[in-house]
C-alpha cells in the first residue's frame, strides 16, 4: 500500500463522507493453509468472560484479522422520501 | 363502541395472598406479583425476579430500539448504576416477545419511565416566540404613548379653556388615532411574503408563525431514517483500484458529479473484466447476512386471490381459521411458484432495472439489503465461473463451519457479527469447488499467489480457507486495532450530514442515521 494509494483513498473517502454517505470497506485475507487447516479451531472459550449458569462457556470466534488486502469501498445513500 | 373500548382493555396476572387471579391492567398496584408471558403487554414498572431463559421484551415504544431485549432475574453490571440499563427491570407499555416470567411491580400510572415522558410532553408549555415578544412590546409602548398623549391634551385643553366635551373627544380621538390597526394586516402580509419566497427554496410554510422561528434556527436535528428517507440504502459510488466510480441506473437522477472530481465511469466498465470488481463483490454478498425471504408472503398476489376467494365462500370462519388455511394449505401451494417468481424478477433484474428487486422482499439489516440488491443487479460472473446469482456465490463460498471445543462435535459457523465496538463484520469462508462445463474452477485467486508453479486444482486444495472482511469504517477503531492492517488513517465524519435547504443561511442539518 503506498503513499499514492493512501492519497486516492483519502480524497475519494472525503468525498463520499462529505456527500453524507454510508461507506462500507472491504478487505480480505487469505489464510495460510499450514496455519490454518480446515480442522483448525475458529472457535474458543472465550476466558475473559464467566461462564453462563444456563448457556455453559462462552464462545468468541477467533478470525485473524491481519495483513488484510484492502480491495475497496461501497458508499450507499438513503434516498429521501 | 363501547364494545371496542372493552377489548382494547388488556387483562394481566396477579398473585394476590397466593392465588392466581386475572385483573384488568390499570387496576395493577405497586407490590402485586405480576404473571408475564409472551404477547403480553407488561402493566407496570416490574422488576423480574423469575424468568426463562428466553424472557425477552420489545422496548420499541419507550426506546426506540428494534430488537428485542433479553430480561433475567440478574440485573447486570450496568443496572447497578442506572435502572434504565438493568436487566431485571420490564417498562410499562413495552411488549413481551418471548419466554415467561414474574416480576414484582415498583412503579404505576404516572410513576413509570413512560408515564413521566408522556408528563413531560403533555405539560410542555409552548414558548412565546421572539416575534410575539416584540410585538407585544411595541404595543404596549404605543398603547402607553397613545393615553399619554391622550391625557397631556385632555389637560392642555382645561388650561387653554376649551369645553370640557371637545377636550374628551380630542383625546379619545387620539388614542384611537394611534391605536396600530394596520399592524394585524402588515404582519400577515409579510409573513405571507416570506413564506412566498421561501417557497421558491422549496420550503412549504404550514403555520406563519414557523417562519420566524426558522429565521432564528441555527441547527435542525431531526431523527432521519424512515421519517425523512426510506431507510433503502442504495448503491450510489464504488472505489476500487485507485478510482472512484458513480452507480449509474439508479432510481435517483444523477447529479453532475465532476466538480467533486468522481470520474464517471459507464455501467459496463466494470462489468466481466474487472478483477477488484468481483473481489468486492465476493465480499460484499458472501459476508453479509442478509437473503432473500424464501417463504410465501401473504399479499403474493395468487395467495391473496385464493384468501379472498376462501372469505367469499366462507363467510363464517373467524379470522383465525382463515389464517390457519392460509399458512397450511395455500401457501404451501405455491411455494415453488414464488420461488419461480423470485427467479424471474431476480433474472429480469439484473438485465433491465431495478424496479423489480425492490418488490422482492429482503431479510436483513438496510446496509446488507442495499448491497445484497446492488451486486444482484450487477453480478458479475467474468472469473467466477458457474455463478448465476448470488446465492450460487454463497454455495462456492460457504461460510465456514467449525466445532464447538465442547466435545459434542457441534458445528457453527465463524463469523463475528457486528457490534458497536467492533464496527466491523468478519466471516470465515471455504471455497468449494464445483465444477463447471469449461473444465476449469474460479480462477479468482490463482493469480493473486505468487511463485505460482501448481496446477488450478492443486493451489485450491493448498487455499480452501480464506478470509474476507466487511469493515464499517470509523477512525478510532481502525486507529486502534487495525492500523498495521489497513495503514490507512480514515476521515469519515461520525455524522451523516446532508445539506437540505438552499436558504442561503449557511446552515447545516445534523440528522442521526
Amino acid at each position: 500500500m503506498d503513499q499514492d494509494f493512501k492519497s486516492k483513498f483519502e480524497k475519494a473517502n472525503d468525498i463520499l463522507a462529505l456527500k453524507g454517505e454510508r461507506v462500507i470497506g472491504c478487505a480480505y485475507n487469505k489464510l495460510d493453509q499450514n496455519r490454518y487447516g480446515l480442522n483448525y479451531d475458529f472457535i474458543k472459550v472465550d476466558k475473559s468472560k464467566p461462564a453462563d449458569a444456563e448457556e455453559g462457556e462462552v464462545y468468541i470466534t477467533d478470525i485473524p484479522i491481519d495483513n488484510l488486502v484492502f480491495v475497496g469501498l461501497i458508499a450507499m445513500e438513503d434516498p429521501p422520501r | 363502541m363501547e364494545s371496542f373500548k372493552d377489548f382494547a382493555k388488556s387483562k394481566v396476572q396477579v398473585i394476590r395472598n397466593s392465588n392466581i387471579s386475572i385483573i384488568d391492567a390499570p387496576l395493577v398496584v405497586v407490590g402485586d406479583v405480576v404473571v408475564i408471558s409472551s404477547g403480553n403487554k407488561i402493566p407496570a414498572d416490574m422488576r423480574i425476579f423469575k424468568g426463562t431463559a428466553d424472557l425477552n421484551v420489545d422496548n420499541s415504544s419507550l426506546t426506540g430500539e428494534s430488537l428485542p431485549i433479553r430480561l433475567s432475574s440478574n440485573c447486570g453490571a450496568k443496572g447497578i448504576e442506572d435502572p434504565k440499563e438493568a436487566k431485571n427491570v420490564a417498562f410499562f407499555s413495552t411488549l413481551c416477545t418471548s419466554g415467561n416470567g414474574s416480576g414484582i411491580v415498583f412503579k404505576t400510572g404516572g410513576q413509570t419511565f413512560i408515564g413521566r415522558i408522556a408528563d413531560l410532553a403533555s405539560t410542555a408549555e409552548a414558548a412565546v416566540s421572539t416575534l410575539k415578544v416584540e410585538l407585544d412590546q411595541m404595543i404596549s409602548f404605543l398603547a402607553v404613548v397613545a393615553i399619554a398623549f391622550g391625557i397631556i391634551f385632555f389637560v392642555l385643553g382645561f388650561i387653554l379653556g376649551i369645553k370640557p366635551l371637545t377636550c374628551l373627544i380630542n383625546a379619545i380621538g387620539l388614542i384611537v388615532a394611534n391605536i396600530p390597526e394596520g399592524l394585524l394586516g402588515a404582519i400577515t402580509l409579510a409573513l405571507t411574503i416570506t413564506s412566498k419566497k421561501m417557497m421558491k427554496h422549496n420550503v412549504l410554510v404550514k403555520n406563519l408563525n414557523s417562519i420566524e422561528t426558522l429565521g432564528s434556527l441555527t441547527c435542525i436535528c431531526s431523527d432521519k431514517t424512515g421519517t425523512l428517507t426510506q431507510n433503502k440504502m442504495t448503491v450510489q459510488h464504488l472505489w476500487y483500484d485507485k478510482n472512484l466510480r458513480k452507480v449509474r441506473e439508479n432510481q435517483l437522477p444523477i447529479e453532475n458529479d465532476t466538480d467533486n472530481g468522481i470520474e464517471k465511469v459507464a455501467t459496463d466498465l466494470y462489468l466481466n473484466t474487472d478483477k477488484s470488481f468481483e473481489f468486492l463483490q465476493l465480499i460484499a454478498v458472501c459476508g453479509s447476512a442478509a437473503q432473500f425471504i424464501k417463504e410465501v408472503p401473504p399479499d403474493f398476489k395468487p395467495v391473496n386471490d385464493e384468501k379472498i376467494k376462501y372469505v367469499q365462500e366462507n363467510p363464517s370462519e373467524t379470522d383465525e381459521n382463515v389464517a390457519i388455511y392460509i399458512n397450511n394449505i395455500i401457501k404451501p401451494k405455491y411455494q415453488n411458484d414464488y420461488e419461480m417468481y423470485i427467479q424471474i424478477n431476480v433474472d429480469e433484474a439484473n438485465t433491465s432495472n431495478l424496479i423489480n428487486l425492490i418488490k422482492l422482499l429482503i431479510d436483513g439489516d438496510a446496509s446488507e439489503t442495499g448491497i445484497l440488491k446492488f451486486f444482484q443487479k450487477n453480478l458479475t460472473t467474468g472469473i467466477i465461473k458457474n455463478c448465476n446469482n448470488i446465492e450460487d456465490m454463497r454455495r462456492i463460498y460457504p461460510i465456514h463451519l467449525s466445532e464447538k471445543p465442547n466435545g459434542k462435535g457441534e458445528k457453527v459457523e465463524c463469523k463475528i457479527p457486528f457490534n458497536s465496538t467492533n464496527k466491523f463484520v468478519a466471516y470465515l469462508l471455504d471455497y468449494k469447488e464445483i465444477p463447471n462445463n469449461e473444465g476449469s474452477p474460479s480462477e479468482l485467486f490463482v493469480e493473486e499467489i505468487p511463485n505460482n508453479k501448481g496446477s488450478p486444482s492443486e493451489l485450491f486444495v493448498a487455499f480452501k480457507v480464506m478470509i474476507c472482511l466487511i469493515f464499517f469504517l470509523t477512525r478510532e477503531h481502525l486507529i486502534d486495532s487495525l492500523k498495521n492492517a489497513i495503514d490507512i488513517y480514515f476521515t469519515v465524519r461520525r455524522f451523516q450530514w446532508i445539506k437540505i435547504l438552499s436558504l442561503n443561511l449557511k446552515r447545516q442539518m445534523i440528522f442521526w442515521p
